[in-house]
């Protein structure tokens, strides 16, 4: 086959996109995809252009023992403090979501978490940072919270509106690698706010995995348990 | 547990989060819909393929789910312009996985016929997906 024929690539990308080739075919279009950049970027246009058909599967709820299996194959294990947020801690896809798309946003848009001063000195240098990408139930992203590594002030942004019921508060929790969680503040109302911690970012949040929103009524305020969780994302460090 | 092993080659200039991870999610779907259908096929004897064939298929109608997508894309006019065969080739490949052999046998038509009903299928498809709605 001619494979530096661009119709012959788009070709074979959209049958292997859509999901027509057999094992075999399917073996050999992902070994070209790796040998040839223009195959994978056929391939990539195709998986973006069919992922928007993806839109009718209907959900399915993936059995807890298959969360519990994910959860031993990475090297986590949670008892009974983990009931109300399991479904948030250790599913891949919040991971590689969390991960990913915070790197990607951090890289593309660092003003929407540094000040525009840092922005502007360290343009090439992002400061260290902890950084959480907090997704709703559908996993689209919401917040962004970040600090500089050792600051007292964690910046919040919301990336699409979110309105809290009339009479709750909105609350952010720190989930650590193993423990309970623990309140970092309430969350102001706005598109751009900020908390002050209670101890720099790097004493709280150096063993927290994932960073969530509950919503509370203003009277438990200081209750030390949360709610379920409406939003939550993996905290991760920059640096 | 391909996502989490795979995380370090995500690209975010060739995708989305999400793309990136439904191709990983459908390939290994496919990878596996291949697996149980070559083993089906090695341990239905000719007596039993009878029977299986009768057993009702529970999943969603292929054909619905994509006019489900076109109305929630804001294409339908666009896909229901397309011929019935082609857009019943991308249907089923795309929901369920039918290869380019399978959908011969479902569609009662030679292989050559589906190639070119899916081709032709796809590429309308692409054009109502970059036009805008």
């Amino acid at each position: 086959m001619n494979y530096a024929s661009t119709e012959l690539l788009d070709h074979l990308a959209a049958h292997y996109a859509v999901g027509a080739l057999t094992t075999h075919a399917r073996k050999r279009f992902e070994r070209l995809r790796q040998a040839l950049p223009a195959a994978d970027r056929a391939a990539h246009s195709w998986e973006r252009r069919l992922a928007a058909l993806s839109v009718s599967i209907p959900a399915v709820k993936p059995p807890r023992a298959v969360w519990q299996a994910i959860e031993r194959r990475i090297g986590g294990s949670r008892t009974a403090a983990t009931t109300g947020w399991r479904m948030w801690l250790l599913p891949a896809i919040g991971f590689a979501f969390g991960i990913v798309a915070t790197a990607g946003l951090v890289r593309l848009y660092p003003a929407a978490l540094l000040p525009a001063d840092k922005v502007v000195a360290q343009r090439d240098a992002v400061p260290a940072s902890y950084v959480g990408l907090l997704s709703d139930s559908d996993g689209v992203p919401t917040v962004l919270a970040s600090s500089t590594r050792h600051g007292k002030r964690l910046s919040i942004k919301f990336l699409k509106p979110f309105t809290p019921p009339a009479g709750k508060i909105m609350q952010l929790w720190a989930v650590p690698r193993d423990g309970a969680p623990f309140r970092l503040g309430t969350i102001p109302p706005g598109e751009h706010s900020s908390l002050t911690l209670a101890d720099t970012s790097e004493r709280l949040l150096s063993k927290v995995t994932l960073l969530a929103v509950s919503l509370e009524d203003p009277s438990d305020n200081a209750g030390p348990s949360p709610s379920p969780f409406v939003l939550a994302g993996h905290c991760v460090k920059l640096w | 547990m391909n996502i989490w092993n795979k995380a370090d080659g995500y690209d975010a200039a060739a995708s989305r989060p999400m793309t990136w991870m439904t191709a990983i999610v459908r390939n290994r779907a496919l990878d596996e819909l291949r697996r149980e259908t070559r083993n089906v096929a090695q341990s239905l004897d000719d007596e039993t393929m009878g029977s299986a064939s009768d057993i009702e298929d529970s999943r969603p109608n292929p054909l619905e789910l994509l006019e489900q997508a076109a109305d929630s894309l804001r294409i339908r006019g666009c896909l229901d312009a397309i011929d019935g065969p082609q857009r019943q080739c991308v249907a089923l490949a795309y929901y369920h996985g039918l290869s380019h052999s399978e959908l011969a046998r479902h569609m009662s038509s030679p292989i050559g016929s589906v190639k070119v009903w899916l081709r032709r299928g796809l590429q309308r498809i692409k054009r109502c997906l970059e036009r805008p709605s």
